[in-house]
């Protein structure tokens, strides 16, 4: 059995904690097929063999508990690591702090539900640049509420095609890392052109 | 670094993201295919997902489109509706192979579906 069907049997044998502790330890970062197990607990749920409002209760809370524990993580030891910068990466850093604030909340929100793998990376950076809390919190939440309904119930609908469906929500997650990363660097190329149609080639930053 | 060189490493990592994200459509959009084929011929004939040891009787039972009771009864289990157990757990439980308790579900699920057994050589639970 690999890792997936060992967390999906502990998953049909002890229920609820199972689904916290996976949940929590993937939003730190860890790689766990957490899609996996909540469209599996989408399919108990369809099954009878859990609850719905405590599976939909549980699985919020420890997603929101991992994500807010990543951005205290960023928060502690990523901003001391900032503050040890140089002047020249301090302006860089500043500059990234600006844009966390600027596309913070977007990105907070959209890295829970649709952009998965992005999800921990997000709050540690959130963390590090300063991001206010309360608003960290408040589109987290609001990300992750989505994500568990959304997979919990594509669980129940496809209750008995939990492996295949699972596989491919995954799939779906990185394509969507990979799309945005290439619309970045796009939007990067572009500002660099307009950038160096104004400033004489080849000169130093 | 020079701007000239800046936009070079730019470029790379561009045509790097964009050769993934393609490659990643493209593997996507072939296993969605996959995937809606076979929900479809799976719903439409029952031969449902391949039997895992993570999985329930009562999983099993949607999956394959028989009656929960059934499978129980080929494999002489009572039936458990609050915590129904894995059929790892089961199979432990039974001191069964993994392999004989599949082959004997798989056949209760054939002679439901009034196949002939895949496994005729299994001894009757």
């Amino acid at each position: 059995m690999n890792l997936g069907e060992q967390l999906l049997t502990a998953l049909s044998l002890y229920g609820l904690p199972i689904l916290a502790s996976v949940l929590f330890i993937g939003c730190l970062g860890v790689p766990l097929p957490n899609c996996l197990l909540l469209i599996a607990s989408g399919s108990f749920v369809a099954g009878g063999q859990l609850s719905l409002w405590p599976v939909l209760i549980v699985a919020s809370a420890a997603s929101v508990a991992g994500d807010v524990t990543g951005y205290l993580v960023g928060r502690w030891f990523g901003r001391a690591a900032l503050g040890r910068l140089g002047p020249a990466n301090r302006r860089r850093v500043e500059k990234a702090e600006n844009a966390v604030r600027k596309w913070g909340a977007w990105g907070i929100f959209m890295t829970r539900w649709l952009i998965t793998p992005a999800g921990p990376w997000v709050n540690l950076l959130s963390g590090a640049s300063g991001y206010p809390w309360p608003r960290f919190v408040i589109w987290d939440i609001a990300g992750e509420v989505l994500w568990v309904v959304l997979y919990v119930s594509l669980g129940e609908v496809v209750a008995a095609e939990v492996q295949a469906i699972s596989s491919l929500a995954g799939e779906i997650s990185w394509l969507m890392l990979a799309l945005v990363i290439a619309g970045v660097l796009a939007w990067l190329v572009l500002r660099q052109r307009g950038q160096g149609s104004r400033a004489p080639e080849g000169s130093a930053e | 670094m020079s701007i000239k060189r800046q936009r070079i490493l730019l470029l790379a990592a561009l045509g790097a993201a964009l050769t993934t994200a393609g490659v990643l459509v493209f593997h996507t959009v072939r296993h969605a295919s996959q995937v809606i084929h076979t929900v479809r011929r799976t719903r439409h004939t029952g031969e449902g997902e391949e039997i895992r040891p993570w999985m329930t009787i009562p999983y099993i039972a949607k999956s394959h489109q028989v009656a929960p009771q059934s499978l129980y009864d080929a494999i002489k289990f009572p039936v458990d509706r609050h915590r129904p157990w894995p059929i790892s757990r089961i199979a432990r439980q039974q001191g069964k192979t993994m392999d004989l308790l599949i082959a004997q579900l798989e056949n209760a699920i054939a002679h439901d579906h009034g196949h002939a057994p895949p496994h005729p050589e299994v001894s009757p639970p």
